[in-house]
């Protein structure tokens, strides 16, 4: 999806001009050249220094005159997966009547949220040659983003040297667009297919859906996002005062809740970078493969800080939110599993399947770790359900191929 | 690839023209030859087909070579040395044009070029050097922009590559590796067009502007300027009180446009029924400044003193019953002291003690030379009849002519003589078939023939003399092309080859009539040479003595002679720019006002004229009078005495309130105009202290914006804080996460520090708010 930004229009006095390479050692050679005339009465010379200080002073007036009455917009996807190739079209204007543009250049800086502000943000940079007066020209420029994320693309910086490249003056504009970058998508193998099947099939349970009139009617609930406005209950609606929507039983559909620890010591490793990233990349693919599918349930809660955990029919609502969520979702050496496993065990109903991706190995018996859990005895045998995939294991290459 | 043909053509051009300016200081076409084969060689050979194409490390030690080789002839004097570093520069720059052609070559090219100039501009140049100086400037400009966008486009063209990812060995996340990068894609044409080019066109001519304005105002402390090797005075037209015959041997005569005097002429006595004083001259006048006598190969001198030096005019009285005409005239600061007027004159009592005159050598001059001020002087004469200034003018001198020295010729044998001269003189007083007793017929018949038979023909180019022969000779003779000089050295010798005797006058001879100021104009372009011929008192025809009345004939009389052919045009600025050479003119402009403008010349030619511009503009703007005549010419321009039908006073007043308003108007808009601009720029330079309650508040104005989208409108009577907290109880019914409630009331909070508060948000805090609304931008966005 396209986002095209509310054009801004250029304002010339907003912008900073900066003598050049080119135009310091133009200006020493006027300098020489004027002293010399003036010190030796040599007019000749000084009259080429006449010339030469023309060149100089509407150079200066000339790459402000250059950068004014541009209008800039910038079109780019809202979402993109992490290694896709970007492409961010920019276009500008020029509502001069006669007046062309030369030789501009935008530049912008695209920084990733939460980065440190030591880190030097991305650069990306696009040549405009020629923007006559009183048309407009697109360019685009591309590149990956390997690192998933929130990234701002923003301040674009609009700058010049034409005509001669003595001075060079920068417009910046305060024209700001997010990218949310989403974990990269792998494939899951015939043997996660062939397991997760298993665990199905060898379940007679009970799913619920809401996709169709085939299935009984089982209930109702609160409306959540992603629900078809055609199964809303109006007149229960009215006597709560808020929207409730009818639930419908239907076979060989179960639900799933994903639990992705997102965990790292404290001075991590590129190992554990890699596991990080491989655990947010198979959930994704997971998440994505369910939600292509449709007809369950899903229940997603990471570990990563803020805590987040998404409720809601596997729809292509919840994989944006859920991809939005593990996009930004950070790693932390604390431990936080026992409280998003209490707070998933309280939500998720009787015959849910439960998937913990993990960055280490987990001992879900551990009653030091779980304790509230394991002395609870109802939840115990939830907890022996669990089904935990280390991503720091190499038999993850089992189930799910990173690409 | 059209950039750099485009810029290697340019590149090309640059050093040709730069390698001809210093040809031209040379006065040499070897080296701009030279350049101008091996650049198209150049061109072909290395730019386009790349079959010679050195590299750096070749053309460094070829241009070690070609200083090795300067410094062989290397000699402490400054004129050697300037033409060494300029044969250097074109060795240096024809090194380079064969080097293999990146930007940083471009670049070498064109800083040598300039150098090549610079060191050009120190040769003894004339105006063609200006003028390519300007075709210089444009190639030089169209240069560094073509090297400036063929820079951009190859940083482009090379950083044009999307890069692919990058799979590592033994990597279990194919992107663990992967550098982020961005590419911008090349596209589109350069725009290396007319549009350009025109725009090049635009800043040279105001660059060309800006160098006249720096030239004229920067102040000169030299007393004479720089001359580079060879750069001596160029001959120019203009009154010297010596003639030398033959000096010219190269270079033509410049015609010099310098004013040297205006000169009015007024009626003794206005008659009742005409009061206009001016007195009317008809046709073009003669002023004579020095006289001169004595010739010897070429040379003519003043006449030897003969009495002692005495102030007194030439006439103790003027003749009754001639008109009696006042000559004014005002002078304009020159070094010389010779002052000019119309013969024969006389000194009145005011002007007494300001002119002294020299009968001896028949000069008048200023009595207190004043080479910085102009001088007025005031004179008689009873030269005019009916308007016309009269070719005889009775010799009243106190002192005898010497007709010895105004007979003197130099040996027909000697190898100063001028036999050829003698021999067509008389040939044409045979032909003539004019009596001896006839002076005066036989003199016009000299005159005559020199002047109108064609054999003749005037000139101000150098003309190869024989050397061997007197010059004048040689111009009777051999070569017959010569100036005014020439001409009148050639009938005063042959004059006195007739036994006529005769002297050489050199004075100013113009018609430029300015109606505007009733006044002839005297240039320098309007110096003259002319022949006097003295005709004894027995000589002077009788119908002349008639015509001439009031005149005593009884010591003899001066007959003027004007041998020089009428093709010369002594036509003024104008003349000089239609009938002769307008090249001339624009070299003399060039010698003028650019070679020689030293302190004196500023002084004279742009501060003063400056000063008086100035001076007299606020006088007239403070003078009534000139504003009653303004107003005068508005009323009979517009005519609104007929169209108004009112009293002129009533006009006058009109016209004094229309403007007063169209004053008002203009300041009022300039004002604002200058209060709008510079408002604005001292907002912007005021830095972020200025501009910080602007900005501060718009992010409150952008979450309002964000939240209207949602119906959520803040009402009249809610403050900002219960509008966060209602749009906080309405966006989770509305957006997923319920975290997204809070948001509204912390940008709120943020906006009453930074509002109410006074407190600045600092990086961390304007981070915090731009995220916040970020995020509800982006959850009301995916609900919308």
């Amino acid at each position: 999806m396209l986002r095209l930004r509310k054009p801004s229009v250029l304002s010339s006095s907003r912008g900073r001009t900066a003598l050049c390479r080119e135009g310091f050692y133009y200006s020493l050679e006027l300098v020489f050249v004027f002293v010399v005339a003036f010190l030796a009465d040599m007019n000749l010379l000084m009259v080429l220094a006449g010339m030469m200080i023309g060149p100089l002073w509407f150079s200066r007036r000339l790459v402000a005159a250059t950068l004014r009455g541009l209008v800039i917009c910038r079109k780019m996807p809202r979402e993109i997966c992490a290694g896709d190739m970007l492409v961010v079209t920019l276009a500008i204007s020029n509502t001069r009547r006669r007046m062309g543009s030369w030789a501009l250049v935008a530049e912008e800086q695209i920084r990733r949220e939460g980065d440190s502000g030591r880190q030097p943000p991305l650069q990306a940079s696009v040549l405009f040659s020629h923007v006559p007066a009183g048309q407009q020209r697109d360019r685009v420029y591309r590149g990956r983003i390997s690192q998933r994320g929130r990234y701002r693309f923003g301040p674009l910086e609009i700058s010049t040297r034409f005509p001669f490249g003595f001075f060079r003056r920068v417009v910046a504009i305060d024209q700001t667009d997010w990218l949310m970058v989403y974990p990269r998508l792998g494939r899951l193998t015939g043997q996660w297919r062939a397991r997760h099947h298993e665990s199905f099939d060898g379940a007679k349970r009970r799913e619920r859906r809401h996709g169709g009139a085939s299935g009984d009617f089982y209930g109702a609930r609160p409306w959540r996002s992603g629900d078809s406005r055609r199964f809303i209950h109006w007149r229960s609606s009215a006597r709560h005062g808020s929207l409730i929507v009818r639930q419908f039983d239907q076979q060989r559909n179960r639900d799933l809740a994903l639990l992705v620890e997102l965990w790292q010591p404290e001075m991590p490793a590129l190992e554990h970078f890699e596991n990080v990233e491989l655990a947010v990349s198979f959930a994704a693919t997971i998440i994505a493969d369910i939600c292509r599918k449709g007809g369950s349930d899903m229940v997603i809660g990471t570990t990563a800080a803020p805590a987040e955990c998404f409720r809601g029919p596997a729809s292509a609502v919840l994989l944006r939110d859920a991809m939005a969520a593990l996009a930004t979702a950070e790693a932390d050496y604390r431990d936080r599993l026992p409280q998003l496993l209490q707070a998933v065990v309280e939500r998720i109903d009787r015959g849910t399947e439960v998937v913990l991706v993990s960055t280490r190995a987990v001992n879900l018996s551990d009653s030091r770790r779980f304790g509230a859990l394991v002395a609870d005895l109802a939840r115990r045998g939830m907890l022996t359900q669990i089904r935990a995939v280390n991503t720091a294991d190499p038999t993850l290459a089992r189930y799910f191929e990173a690409q | 690839m059209y950039v750099e043909r485009l810029l290697q053509l340019n590149i090309a051009t640059l050093a040709c023209l730069a390698t001809v300016l210093i040809g031209m200081g040379q006065q040499s076409a070897v080296l701009p030859l030279a350049m101008f084969v091996l650049t198209i060689a150049s061109v072909w050979l290395n730019d386009f087909t790349r079959r010679i194409s050195f590299g750096r490390g070749v053309t460094g030690v070829a241009q070690v070579a070609a200083l090795l080789l300067s410094l062989a002839s290397f000699r402490l004097d400054r004129d050697v040395l300037i033409l060494s570093l300029a044969r250097l520069l074109v060795f240096w720059q024809i090194v380079v044009l064969y080097q293999k052609k990146d930007v940083r070559t471009y670049w070498h090219q064109l800083q040598l070029s300039l150098l090549q100039v610079v060191v050009a501009a120190l040769l003894a140049q004339d105006f063609l050097f200006g003028l390519l100086l300007i075709v210089y400037l444009f190639t030089a400009l169209c240069a560094v922009t073509l090297i400036f966008l063929y820079e951009e486009r190859n940083r482009y063209q090379r950083a044009d590559r999307a890069a692919p990812i990058l799979v590592v060995a033994g990597s279990r996340w194919p992107l663990g590796r992967q550098q982020p990068s961005f590419s911008g894609v090349l596209a589109g044409r350069p725009g290396v067009q007319r549009e350009l080019f025109t725009r090049m066109l635009k800043t040279a001519g105001a660059s060309l502007m800006l160098s006249v304005l720096v030239f004229l105002l920067v102040p000169r402390f030299g007393h004479s300027a720089w001359r580079g090797p060879g750069g001596g005075p160029r001959p120019a037209i203009g009154f010297d009180d010596r003639v030398r015959l033959g000096s010219l041997v190269s270079g033509s005569i410049l015609q010099n446009p310098q004013k040297v005097l205006e000169i009015r002429f007024f009626r003794e006595a206005p008659e009742p029924e005409d009061p206009n004083p001016v007195y009317l001259v008809r046709n073009d006048i003669y002023l004579r400044g020095a006289l001169l006598t004595q010739y010897n190969r070429g040379e003519w001198k003043r006449p030897r003193p003969r009495l002692p030096r005495m102030d007194h005019p030439v006439f103790r009285q003027l003749p009754g019953g001639r008109e009696q005409v006042r000559q004014e005239i005002t002078t304009e600061p020159l070094p010389r002291n010779e002052l000019f007027c119309v013969w024969p004159f006389t000194i009145p009592p005011e002007t007494q003690g300001y002119v002294n005159y020299d009968p001896s050598s028949g000069r008048l001059t200023r009595a207190h030379p004043s080479p910085f001020h102009p001088t007025t002087y005031r004179l008689w004469t009873t030269a005019f009849d009916l308007g016309w200034q009269s070719r005889m003018t009775p010799h009243d001198d106190q002192v005898e002519p010497n007709r010895a020295e105004l007979l003197a010729m130099p040996p027909p044998d000697s190898p100063n003589g001028l036999p050829g001269l003698a021999e067509m003189a008389q040939e044409w007083l045979t032909e003539a078939e004019i009596p001896h007793s006839d002076t005066y017929r036989r003199a016009l018949i000299l005159e005559g023939r020199l002047r109108d038979s064609g054999l003749f023909e005037y000139s101000l180019a150098p003309v190869q003399r024989d050397l061997s022969l007197d010059p004048v000779e040689d111009f009777t003779v051999n070569h017959r092309q010569g100036h005014c000089e020439y001409f009148a050295t050639a009938l005063a010798m042959m004059l006195r080859s007739a036994r006529i005797p005769a002297r050489i006058i050199v004075g100013f001879h113009t018609d430029e009539w300015h109606d505007r100021g009733n006044f002839f104009l005297a240039r320098q372009l309007h110096a003259h040479t002319w022949v006097e011929a003295y005709l004894e008192a027995d000589q002077v025809p009788e119908d002349l003595r008639k015509e001439l009345h009031g005149y005593q004939w009884s010591s003899g009389a001066w007959l003027r002679l004007d041998p020089t052919p009428a093709s010369r045009s002594p036509g003024g600025v104008l003349g000089a720019l239609t009938t002769t050479s307008w090249l001339n003119w624009l070299d003399n402009i060039w010698s003028r006002y650019v070679i020689h403008m030293d302190r004196g010349q500023q002084q004279t030619a742009v501060y003063r004229p400056a000063t008086e511009a100035v001076k007299g503009a606020a006088q007239r703007v403070a003078d009534l009078g000139w504003w009653r005549g303004l107003f005068k010419q508005l009323r009979q321009w517009l005519g609104l005495n007929r169209w108004l039908g009112i009293s002129e006073d009533w006009v006058d007043g009109l016209l004094a309130a229309a403007l007063s308003v169209l004053l008002v108007a203009v300041g009022y808009g300039g004002g604002r105009l200058f209060w709008n601009v510079w408002a604005a720029r001292l907002q912007t330079q005021g830095g972020p202290e200025r501009q910080r309650p602007r900005s501060m508040v718009a992010f409150y104005r952008r979450l309002e914006a964000i939240l209207a989208r949602r119906g959520l409108v803040r009402g009249a009577s809610q403050t900002q804080r219960e509008f966060a907290a209602r749009a906080g109880q309405a966006l989770p019914q509305s957006v997923h996460s319920l975290r997204l409630a809070k948001l509204p009331g912390e940008i709120v909070e943020a906006f009453y520090r930074v509002r109410f508060g006074g407190q600045p948000l600092d990086k961390q805090g304007a981070e915090a708010v731009e995220q916040a609304l970020a995020q509800l931008d982006g959850a009301i966005s995916r609900k919308g």
